[in-house]
């Protein structure tokens, strides 16, 4: 009786790691194309902002953004970062303002643990790092989004990598959207790096054209600044 | 002054100059808008809003940031002629031999053409 058991599991195993590596390459190969049903509208975004800069771009992205498109728009930023969300909401608002003849569905806003902060050693960056992603799986999880935008802060990265387990769990797909950040010239940022390689962004845009050189699979658009 | 900890004093000692100093102004676009010089360290954001006022700019750049990304863009900005950039012990010497009438207007960016591509991929007409 062990003895089968023990049999069925070591055929088991194999079986699994090459669905798993087929469902892998297929989600790898899927990536980069239009999701499969178009003209969905009121697409579930996550909208991950950072600092400073990082925020006044996406702010730009949003502007454009038609919003009856991309709602509900769900906002994320650090737990240490003050200023994003605060700003995500005065423009929320502002739209809110603009437009009294139209229901939108509310924005939410949310925050995040950081894997690690500016100075913290690197000890206790890997308990905090454990933390920052159980969180961030937490929220995609509840927050299912169909869009993710993201331009570089380092909150992004377990976000990301989330999303894209659950597309290779069949629970969901996510396009991910990356605009590595105007003040990165020559070279990406970590984070940038870190989608590219892997493959995890569905689109990736960079705003110089050297970077375009550089990382031929990304695309170059012009600056949003 | 941001998040940082330095403390200039309010008497510059020369009564020609006066000094007033913030760590934080939510309307810092109004103070850029009566300048007739900035200087500024070398964040993008900084950098962006001084130069979509119009104003001439010398950047600053921290190199003690990680893998030094500040110097990057100020370095292009620089190449194109949008700015003055400076490293902390050079400031003096780019703000006394500068020439303004060098600096080239920065044409602001826009985002419709990669919210364009965005549409296109979602699968969404693009007006």
């Amino acid at each position: 009786m062990g003895v089968d058991a023990f049999a069925a599991v070591c055929c088991a195993i194999p079986v699994l790691v090459s669905l798993l590596a087929v469902r892998v390459a297929y989600v790898l190969c899927r990536s980069g194309l239009p999701p499969s049903n178009p003209h969905a509208v009121g697409l579930r975004c996550l909208i991950v902002l950072g600092s400073g800069g990082h925020t006044a771009e996406m702010m730009n992205i949003l502007t454009e953004l038609q919003k009856d498109r991309f709602t509900p728009r769900y906002y994320v930023a650090a737990l240490t970062d003050n200023m994003s969300l605060q700003k995500a909401q005065v423009y929320e608002k502002s739209l809110i303002q603009g437009d009294r003849e139209k229901i939108i569905e509310g924005a939410q806003f949310m925050q995040i643990y950081r894997s690690r902060e500016v100075g913290q050693s690197y000890i206790t960056s890997i308990a905090t790092t454990v933390l920052a992603v159980l969180h961030a799986m937490w929220l995609i999880i509840r927050i299912r989004p169909q869009v993710i935008f993201c331009n570089g802060p380092g909150t992004c990265i377990p976000l990301c990598a989330t999303a894209f387990l659950l597309k290779v769990l069949g629970l969901g797909w996510s396009s991910i959207f990356y605009i590595e950040s105007i003040a990165r010239v020559e070279k990406l940022s970590l984070s940038g790096l870190l989608l590219y390689k892997l493959r995890l962004a569905d689109q990736f845009f960079v705003q110089w054209p050297q970077l375009q050189q550089k990382y031929p699979r990304a695309q170059y658009a012009g600056r949003l600044m | 002054m941001g998040r940082g900890t330095y403390m200039p004093s309010e008497a510059s000692g020369n009564p020609d100059l006066e000094v007033e100093h913030f760590t934080f102004s939510p309307s810092i676009a109004d103070y850029i808008r009566e300048a007739s010089l900035v200087i500024s360290h070398a964040g993008s954001g900084s950098i962006f809003e001084t130069l979509r006022l119009g104003k001439p700019l010398v950047v600053v750049v921290n190199e003690d940031l990680m893998d030094n990304h500040q110097s990057e863009l100020a370095d292009e900005l620089a190449e194109r002629n949008h700015l003055f950039c400076a490293r902390p012990q050079t400031l003096r010497e780019t703000v006394e031999g500068m020439d303004l009438n060098v600096l080239q207007p920065y044409m602001p960016g826009d985002a419709k053409p990669v919210v364009a591509l965005i549409n296109k991929f979602l699968g969404f007409p693009v007006n």
